[in-house]
């Protein structure tokens, strides 16, 4: 009872509470509140007259006229033209509706509407000007929005600059720019937005809807006016205010024709007019963006069409949606693109009308465009693009490759869903791809386990989630997709974060060190694994895997100056060559491995038994030895490349981040580290008995070839050279795949399989016939058998 | 693995009590426990409603198999019964439609749950778009398959209804069921074992739902994205209302919306984001309390706006393309405003909202 008694007392309290708020509400609206009972007022106007005869519609604009009151109050001081416009709008709303008239009530609406809105965004930024956060963020209040896309929610500018104009953050004058900047992006959206809504209410020939549709865009471009004015001058303002006068105006009569002859000078007007141009990183990120797309476009009709005649309606679709993709950037960057080469401008709009002609007739059956007149048209817009465009977008936006990677995931799921799981995977890897030379070039540099984290997810799983490759290869359903792909969405979310924020020069140094260490690391161990061996008068034969090493070395230098002045051709064919240098790496560490267990060992054991180590090693054996030493030069170079080059690949990411020297000094620290333990190992080498030594180094390189075949296979998968079948119901751990080269997959397993039984089968074969020798020297003279027993135990007799 | 079915009705309650109390508290807080409660309240109808639907349907498909799957047999033996089945799973399905409606918001706003959207009833057939179509086939009886054929309400609505001539038993598509002499709207014979199969499947995939629903743990960046995804989306509601036939009659290019106008639909996913919306009103009053009372007030206008358009078409009301235009396009903008400002919120809170 008790319990009831305190809620009850405490509902009361509220109820009290709500009560008082009501009161002050009631006596002051805010501007939010009041504008948006004037514009139901009117509405409920327009509704009485469309379905319920006009009866009442007057007395509904007679509401609105009240609800203005308190508004007008506010508003008057600050805005008096607006609030003159809003009040006049209501007086021809008044008349339109006693007269029943539905066109000029909804064209009256917008005219209110669109003042208050004028009204109150000068209100909000004249408050803000004035470091008065509250205020503004009263009158922000009474605004629209961008309508929200697939990648963008209502953009929170304002908001986020009057929050730290009242922590004092920002400067009144900043605070105000970025207000009226995101205010007046959304009302330039809202105003081709308008446009198009009238034109679409003419052809249908829906007059009410026309007519406010009209004025609405005539009202959003008053709102504009003052920044058209600065930009293009008073007399093109005044001219392009005539314009809307005369749309606004000829649908309000019904008049066809006049209002089309309207809205294409209206277009021509604002051809190129961003009220709010675009911050620079965000112009990069639509530049980028729009060559992402537009190359796109040919590569998926290319895929959808065959002789004539559509074969995948499905890419068909997609090449639309990255053309109109293209149109959404290109439109975003044409007045920027028009100052600088208006003709390259006017050749890339007509080749974007000209593909958009080309899709829609496709997808529709009209007519199929041959797709090489595609890919020209598509590369035509690119050249001219490229031409036009300033220095400060060609370095190319992260963010506008992560929007590619998200378009191209939503592809993967949307061709999951339709069972299209070929195009799935197809999508999967372009995904990869662009992440893979794009951003993840310089988030190695930044986050290298963000990199693992996306990697994992586009592959075989990371994070507690399957990777995409497995989900497309088991042909997994739609939800077990979007489960990955919401975690892909985070990873992809803070790479955007981490990007935008860069790194310290320390964390790049360190970087650099590690990335050298580690990489530095796995060649050292395959040096020293080979060269262990290479004693006493075969001591020689370390000459040519260490020049083959240096030479290495000296072709990543060239290659890391190549790769500054061109990182973004090389990065193209970055994991093609990769693939292509680890072959090679693994071709020559198979034959040498061969070559370890049956010529080192046997000819060393036969040599010494034989007595014949000085005629093998210089004279008629020198043939062989003459292919080994381009064998061994070749070992020395390709394992040393190998890494050479995915490190200069990697250290891109730094050079770019912050510059060669930083980067040099990470560099000399890691290799300081790897000569330290190369120096290490060879110290242990020499301690070690020699049995054991060889054991060590058998194993060593035996480590190694598994590894890398394993990451070979998956970069071979990664390039399309190798399918993938992932081995149901294996689950492996990321760092698995990075550090031993173990996939999940049939492939990769079954390569390091083949790998290991290379090595094991040499080994035993290698041993068999040294069994069969020895017992054949059972039989030979004391001496010989006494020199057997010298080559189990003394290294130096070993070749 | 199912949870006792005290546990659900536990949650309910305790949901109840945190929805109720939540006004006495000194601090307002998230009540995302309401919204879950809500959820697993609908997917739970849902799911019972559909195992009606699936047990009516055999009852058919086993009628029509005793007259060895003949139209003219089945009719002249069993006319009675078979109107009779058919009018009691149009009842369910008119049932299990507002069950859904009324939780679409979270179900299609939250990533993790709008695949099931897309399956249950947003989702087109591979024909009409591949790229949107639904995740599964139809696999009937007699080794026939479906592929990708529609959504299950959609499937659903358009058999029962007898819209989809492909999915109606042969000779079936217009009968005089009820024996008046005269063959209405909605008088048709649905194939019987694509019926029984798609009404199995659909009480299937409900069931995971309840399931999924369960396991779910609401985050406020799940309700802030379910906001801002369905609330500015009324447009589309709006468009497929005006080509169904409560608005474009005989002339009507959309199959489905025939048994319920999709104005019903408007007005429950409102009811539904309503409730997700209180869910995140005590968030948004710790930074704006002014807007959380707007925002409240607004979406209980939008709502109003489509419960009264409903109430108007019920009492009689038939509204023409245009008219239908301007709501639409009132009630977008109503509706873009709301979601203006909800980012604004979510920003304010430094709340992600998944895109």
């Amino acid at each position: 009872v008790r319990r009831h008694l305190l809620a009850l007392a405490a509902a009361l309290t509220v109820a009290l509470l709500a009560v008082g708020a009501g009161r002050v509400t009631a006596a002051a609206p805010a501007p939010a509140e009041a504008g948006a009972q004037v514009r139901d007022a009117l509405f409920a106007a327009q509704q009485d007259l469309v379905l319920d005869g006009g009866g009442a519609a007057a007395a509904r604009v007679g509401e609105a006229e009240r609800d203005l009151a308190p508004l007008a109050a506010e508003l008057g001081p600050v805005a008096p033209a607006a609030l003159a416009d809003a009040r006049a709008a209501l007086a021809r709303a008044d008349r339109a509706a006693r007269a029943g008239d539905g066109p000029a009530l909804g064209a009256a609406r917008a005219d209110v509407w669109a003042a208050l809105l004028r009204g109150a965004a000068l209100a909000a930024q004249e408050a803000t000007s004035a470091g008065d956060a509250a205020a503004a963020d009263r009158w922000l209040g009474l605004r629209e929005f961008r309508r929200p896309t697939r990648f963008s929610a209502a953009p929170a500018d304002a908001t986020e600059a009057l929050g730290a104009l009242r922590a004092g953050r920002l400067r009144p004058a900043a605070a105000r720019e970025a207000v009226a900047r995101d205010l007046l992006d959304a009302y330039g959206a809202r105003m081709r937005e308008a446009l198009a809504g009238a034109e679409e209410a003419r052809g249908r020939g829906f007059r009410a809807r026309w007519a406010e549709q009209a004025a609405a865009a005539r009202g959003y471009f008053r709102i504009l006016a003052p920044r058209f004015r600065a930009r293009r001058g008073a007399a093109a303002a005044g001219e392009a205010e005539r314009t809307f006068g005369a749309l606004a105006a000829s649908a309000l009569a019904g008049d066809r024709a006049a209002f089309g002859a309207a809205r294409t000078r209206a277009e021509a007007e604002l051809a190129g007019f961003r009220a709010v141009p675009l911050a620079p990183e965000e112009a990069t990120r639509r530049a980028g963006q729009l060559l992402r797309f537009l190359q796109l476009v040919p590569v998926e009709y290319g895929r959808g069409v065959e002789a004539g005649r559509v074969t995948h309606d499905f890419e068909i679709q997609e090449a639309i949606t990255f053309r109109d993709g293209a149109e959404g950037a290109f439109t975003d960057l044409q007045d920027a693109l028009a100052r600088s080469d208006p003709a390259a401008t006017r050749r890339a709009a007509a080749a974007l009308a000209t593909l958009r002609t080309d899709l829609a007739d496709a997808i529709e059956g009209r007519r199929v465009a041959d797709a090489d007149a595609v890919k020209r048209a598509a590369q035509g817009a690119l050249d001219d693009l490229d031409g036009a465009y300033p220095d400060e977008w060609r370095g190319g936006s992260a963010g506008a490759d992560i929007d590619v990677v998200r378009v191209t995931l939503d592809r993967l799921q949307a061709a999951v869903r339709a069972g299209r799981y070929g195009s799935a995977e197809s999508a999967r890897l372009e995904a990869y791809a662009v992440f893979e030379f794009g951003p993840e070039i310089r988030l190695r540099a930044l986050a290298p386990d963000l990199v693992n984290e996306v990697e994992g997810l586009l592959w075989y799983g990371a994070a507690g989630h399957e990777g995409m490759a497995t989900l497309v290869a088991e042909r997994a359903g739609p939800e077990a997709v979007a489960d990955t792909r919401t975690a892909l969405d985070s990873a992809l979310d803070e790479v955007e974060v981490r990007l935008g924020s860069g790194a310290s020069t320390g964390s790049i140094i360190t970087n650099a060190a590690v990335l050298v260490f580690r990489e530095g690391l796995e060649a050292v161990l395959i040096l020293a694994a080979i060269t262990a061996s290479m004693l006493g008068a075969n001591r020689r034969l370390r000459r040519p895997i260490m020049l083959g090493a240096l030479g290495a070395l000296a072709a990543s230098a060239v290659t890391y100056w190549i790769a500054v002045e061109i990182i973004g051709q090389l990065a193209g064919f970055g994991e093609k060559l990769e693939a292509v240098v680890s072959l090679v790496a693994i071709a020559v560490l198979l034959l040498i491995t061969n070559w370890f267990f049956h010529k080192v060992y046997w000819t060393g054991w036969i040599s010494q038994f034989h007595g014949r180590r000085r005629r093998i090693l210089s004279g008629a054996a020198g043939g062989f030895l003459a292919a080994q030493t381009v064998g061994l030069l070749l070992l020395g170079f390709s394992s040393v490349y190998r890494e050479g080059f995915e490190t200069v690949l990697f250290l891109q990411a730094l050079q770019l981040e912050a510059g060669s020297w930083t980067v040099l000094q990470g560099v000399a620290l890691g290799l300081a580290g790897v000569l330290g333990v190369g120096w290490l190992m060879f110290v242990v080498q020499r301690r070690l008995p020699y049995k054991k030594m060889l054991i060590w180094t058998g194993v060593m390189i035996g480590f190694v070839l598994v590894v890398m075949v394993g990451t070979t296979a998956r970069v071979m998968q990664g390039v399309g050279w190798l399918p993938i079948t992932p081995i149901p119901g294996l689950e492996l751990p990321y760092w698995t795949g990075v550090w031993l080269g173990l996939n999940p997959t049939w492939e990769g397993i079954l390569s390091q399989v083949g790998a290991i039984v290379f090595v094991a089968g040499s080994y035993v074969l290698a041993e068999r016939i040294r069994g069969r020798r020895r017992s054949g020297s059972a039989a030979a003279p004391p001496a010989v058998r006494e020199a057997a027993e010298v080559e189990a135990t003394e290294p130096s007799h070993i070749s | 693995m199912r949870r006792p079915r005290h546990a659900l009705t536990a949650l309910c309650a305790g949901a109840a009590l945190v929805a109720g109390a939540a006004p006495l508290a000194a601090a307002p807080g998230p009540r995302l426990d309401g919204v879950k409660a809500y959820l697993l309240a609908h997917a739970g109808e849902l799911a019972a409603t559909t195992g009606q639907l699936e047990a009516t349907a055999a009852r058919y498909d086993a009628l029509a198999k005793a007259a060895g799957y003949d139209t003219a047999v089945l009719l002249r033996t069993r006319r009675a019964e078979v109107a009779r089945l058919l009018a009691r799973a149009k009842a369910q399905f008119l049932r299990a439609n507002p069950a859904y409606e009324e939780m679409e918001g979270v179900v299609a706003g939250v990533p993790s749950l709008s695949q099931y959207d897309v399956d249950i009833d947003a989702g087109a057939s591979a024909k009409e778009d591949p790229s949107s179509a639904v995740s599964f086939d139809v696999k009937t009886s007699d080794g026939r398959v479906f592929r990708k054929p529609g959504n299950y309400f959609a499937l659903a609505e358009t058999s029962l209804w007898g819209t989809r001539p492909e999915l109606l038993a042969e000779g079936g598509r217009r009968v005089d069921l009820n024996g008046d002499g005269r063959v209405t709207f909605g008088e048709s014979l649905p194939d019987p074992r694509f019926l029984g199969a798609a009404t199995r499947d659909f009480h299937a995939e409900s069931t995971r739902l309840l399931a999924t629903a369960r396991a779910w743990s609401p985050t406020s960046t799940d309700v802030f994205t379910a906001l801002v995804v369905m609330v500015p989306t009324m447009n589309e509601y709006f468009q497929s209302w005006k080509a169904s036939r409560f608005v474009a009659g005989s002339r009507a290019r959309e199959a489905s919306f025939v048994a319920t106008s999709r104005l019903g639909d408007i007005r429950d996913i409102l009811e539904g984001l309503k409730v997700i919306y209180r869910g995140t009103a005590p968030l948004i009053a710790r930074v704006d309390a002014p807007r959380s009372r707007r925002l409240a007030t607004r979406l209980e206008a939008l709502r109003a706006l489509a419960a009264d358009l409903l109430r108007r078409e019920n009492a009689g009301t038939r509204f023409t393309p245009e008219q239908a235009d301007l709501l639409g396009a009132e009630a977008q903008d109503r509706a873009t405003a709301i979601a203006g400002e909800i980012s604004q919120s979510a920003s304010k809170l430094k709340i992600t909202i998944s895109q």
